[in-house]
């Protein structure tokens, strides 16, 4: 297995393992996000391949320096938050429900606390030095680094605040040149059609997919 | 006799507020008064509640049903009007069958009501809130 995809693994155990309850992380580029699915701690990193770019002056053998950049997304929403029960006691008088609702918060500014706590967490977890070398061993990470953070404008999801951004992940690594392929299947696969009362059988066809 | 822009006003008695489409509305506003009585009527507060929005995913194109609760009220019966930048207590049914039971919403800066005079409603794009910690 090339580095890339080793790393990758390494990266989404690492969050895994150090997520606490703050978050979740899905391992691949997930179409579809849902805003209840991400709402408050179920906020959601989702890690994946980004690009790679590589050293095109090595030869056809051997090692390539492989600089790659893996994405984060990371989307979560927000509900606004207050003091309901203040406002919809019927005993609580004008001047409570007056400072009940002074006090709320918008979603879009929980989410944007959020956001920015989320990014600090996911940062402080991979640029740990006891991270550096994403577990893989002595030699197979060059080098890492957060290159940027984006943060999208907040959307108004139905009834919450849904906000987006994304990590650039960069990790530079060596590949190995192996000629490594994956392995097939060495069978046959008869398709002879038998049709009774014919001597020849010569129907149909065999495919042998063996090397 | 009245015009056609005080006709369609008046029509509004009907079209949000009849028994057709009516459905009980609380409101709070930010002075802390309750506003649950219609100030041309002197009935319960009632106004249009649509529950759901379809929209396009940007992701697939394909359409989606999302759960994103929009109020439609008469200006000219509510003693306060909501403007922009205010933030509002808004209670209605949970679902428009008899007695369901009230859910709080709010109103906020982050999408203000729509709506002038001249149309003689509002609309109130409701936002999910929950119990501070």
């Amino acid at each position: 297995m090339m580095n890339f995809r080793k790393i990758k693994r390494e990266i989404v155990n690492i969050l895994n393992a150090n997520a606490k309850g703050c978050f979740t992380v899905i391992g691949a580029q997930k179409q579809v996000k849902s805003a209840e699915e991400v709402e408050d701690f179920k906020r959601s990193v989702q890690v994946f391949y980004g690009s790679g770019d590589f050293d095109e002056s090595s030869g056809y053998s051997g090692s390539k320096d492989h600089n790659i950049s893996f994405k984060l997304d990371l989307t979560l929403s927000k509900q606004a938050e207050g003091d309901i029960s203040s406002l919809i006691d019927i005993n609580a008088n004008a001047v409570v429900r007056e400072a009940s609702l002074s006090s709320f918060r918008n979603a879009s500014d929980l989410a944007d606390d959020s956001f920015d706590e989320f990014v600090e967490l996911v940062f402080q977890i991979l640029m740990n030095p006891v991270n550096k070398d994403l577990n893989l061993g002595v030699g197979v990470i060059g080098k890492r680094w957060i290159n940027n953070v984006n943060k999208d404008q907040p959307i108004p999801q139905g009834e919450v605040i849904l906000l987006t951004g994304t990590i650039d992940f960069k990790v530079k690594t060596i590949e190995e040149i192996t000629g490594e392929v994956l392995t097939t299947l060495a069978t046959n696969i008869d398709t002879t059609i038998d049709i009774p009362d014919d001597d020849v059988e010569q129907t149909g066809v065999i495919v042998d997919i063996g090397g | 006799m009245v015009n056609l822009r005080q006709q369609a006003e008046s029509d509004l008695g009907l079209t949000l507020e009849g028994e057709n489409w009516g459905v009980l509305v609380k409101l709070v506003a930010p002075d802390g008064a309750r506003i649950e009585t219609n100030q041309n009527t002197g009935e319960p507060l009632k106004g249009q509640v649509l529950y759901d929005t379809v929209r396009i995913n940007p992701d697939s194109g394909e359409e989606m049903v999302v759960n994103d609760p929009v109020v439609s009220l008469r200006r000219s019966s509510l003693s306060q009007v909501p403007k922009a930048g205010e933030t509002w207590l808004v209670e209605i049914p949970v679902d428009p069958t008899i007695g369901a039971p009230f859910v709080q919403y709010v109103i906020t800066s982050d999408r203000p009501p729509e709506g002038g005079r001249s149309l003689g409603f509002i609309r109130l794009y409701l936002q999910k809130a929950k119990q501070e910690r």
